[in-house]
């Protein structure tokens, strides 16, 4: 017999909610519905975007921020490269994880290496952006390049490189970057999955006459891909929003403009167009939390 | 512009009046890309305008050899001189002239608002336009100040030389980076880099122009 102190009614589990139901209502369900509210306004928030649109050019009335989103030609460069960074640095950085986490696996010094890659995602990404420009120096003229690169390319007898401008290279420094603040979380993440391989299963394989090429592809990375999943998903997260890097190196310029930096930029002026470029950044964002929540269930079920 | 256009040109471009892709805007940038690309004129052509950074551009001037005999700059030059090279001298080290065949000046200015019809509000705005606060104002060497009374009270040499360039002048114009809205103003900004980096002008202008048409509606 329960005591009747210990009973709860219908209503207990929602009294435990509440509290942070009124947290998640105030700091996140209101801004959210306020954010797709305006950015159906114009550049004040007060009146329908359908104003803004001029006489004899294309509109889509009152959708007209998401038309400037998805048809100006500085959004179509963000939108690409967005699109690069997400098929280029999360697999790379992804990539990179994996190998250091493979190959301190196999040294001695395995704590001293992965300390030192890892430290790069305790700077903050001003930080690092800043580190970078240093990096990526250009001196014009008949300066000496500070800058470490160009330094080397010099003293090699090449000359210097504008890492950050030339529009054909701009994207990739930018994402190096991006790579080097990740790799380390990225190489934790799968270090940890492959402590977590059955050293059995390893040495049978090996015992069987297995090469280390073949027992990492057919054995280890089968075991590990439920992990390299969620750094995948949960990188691409935050690739989508990238920002900082960008807007202390080259302030989007040079061909590097991303959507996050454009929604920052026009917050000030245009508050229609940076809300509905928000908007988008969320719908992106979507798919992927729903795949990631639904794998962490499925996983949940399974065990 | 303010060689090849005037002031009233630049002025319309500011309110709008005159759309970026005009050709007098054509010619300034085809102009001006000739200059800034070429490693003839420049430090390193076209990667050089580029990349240089806002002071290192005034130091190359005064670098061991020169890279560069002159810089084009506003009158905040000489006080960026004289901090990073204080043993050089205004007037035999370095000295400064207006650009050539310009028709008016760009610049700065300082505007003044009341927001009371109060005595003393007005008082203010009567001392800071009239004789005295006009010399008072070039005593302080404040830079220079728009009101002409303050000319001929000028005690710093470079003020002299600035403000006599000002009082001749035949028209005067803001400095448009700084008379333009942020949206127009960053298209400019990315236009100037695009075009000095060899994308075609015409298709850049129109997309600056794009850009004042809507900052400006």
């Amino acid at each position: 017999m329960v005591p009747k102190i210990m009973k709860q009614g219908r209503l207990a589990p929602w009294l435990y909610l509440l509290p942070a139901f009124i947290m998640m209502s105030v700091f996140i369900i209101y801004p959210t519905f306020g954010t797709l509210r305006l950015s159906f306004m114009d550049n004040t928030g007060t009146n329908s975007a359908a104003a803004t649109c001029l006489t004899e050019q294309p509109c889509w009335g009152v959708f007209e921020n998401y038309r400037y989103a998805l048809t100006n030609t500085d959004m179509l460069h963000a939108l690409r490269n967005n699109a690069l960074w997400l098929l280029l640095m999360v697999p790379g950085t992804i990539a990179g994880g994996l190998f250091f986490a493979v190959l301190a696996d196999q040294v001695p010094y395995e704590k001293l290496a992965k300390s030192i890659i890892f430290m790069p995602v305790a700077i903050s990404f001003i930080g690092a952006g800043i580190i970078w420009r240093f990096v990526y120096d250009f001196q014009s003229g008949g300066g000496a390049q500070i800058g470490i690169l160009n330094g080397i390319l010099v003293a090699l007898g090449g000359k210097p490189v504008t890492w950050l401008s030339d529009p054909a290279i701009s994207n990739f420094s930018l994402m190096l970057v991006g790579v080097w603040l990740w790799v380390g979380f990225c190489m934790t993440m799968l270090s940890a999955a492959i402590k977590g391989v059955s050293t059995e299963i390893l040495e049978a394989a090996r015992v069987d006459g297995a090469n280390e090429w073949n027992v990492f592809w057919k054995i280890m990375f089968p075991t590990i891909l439920p992990s390299i999943v969620v750094v995948t998903t949960t990188l691409s997260i935050i690739i989508l929003k990238v920002f900082d890097v960008v807007y202390v190196m080259t302030g989007g310029n040079y061909g590097t403009e991303v959507i996050a930096n454009r929604m920052f930029n026009l917050i000030v002026t245009n508050s229609g167009r940076s809300t509905a470029l928000a908007v988008i950044l969320i719908l992106l964002t979507i798919p992927i939390m729903v795949f990631n929540i639904k794998r962490f269930k499925s996983e949940e079920a399974a065990r | 512009m303010l060689a090849t256009q005037g002031p009233d040109y630049v002025n319309k471009i500011i309110t709008g009046k005159v759309a970026y892709s005009d050709q007098g805007v054509v010619d300034a940038y085809t102009t001006y890309k000739a200059w800034a690309s070429d490693a003839k004129n420049t430090v390193g052509g076209a990667d050089g305008t580029v990349n240089t950074k806002f002071l290192d551009a005034i130091y190359k001037v005064f670098s061991n050899p020169a890279e560069a005999m002159m810089v084009k700059q506003s009158g905040f030059a000489g006080g960026s001189v004289a901090t990073q090279f204080p043993a050089l001298k205004y007037g035999t080290d370095y000295d400064f002239f207006e650009f050539p065949g310009v028709q008016g000046l760009q610049g700065g200015a300082d505007f003044m608002f009341a927001f009371s019809d109060k005595p003393a509000a007005q008082a203010l705005i009567a001392y800071l336009t009239g004789t005295t606060g006009g010399q008072n104002w070039a005593k302080a060497n404040f830079g220079i100040s728009p009101n002409k009374n303050a000319d001929g009270n000028y005690t710093d040499p470079q003020s002299i030389k600035l403000s006599s360039i000002l009082s001749k002048a035949a028209g005067f114009t803001f400095d448009i980076g700084d008379a333009i809205g942020a949206p127009f103003n960053t298209a400019e900004f990315k236009g100037v880099v695009d075009v000095v980096q060899g994308k075609d002008i015409k298709t850049t202008l129109t997309t600056i122009a794009a850009a004042q048409a809507e900052s400006i509606k």
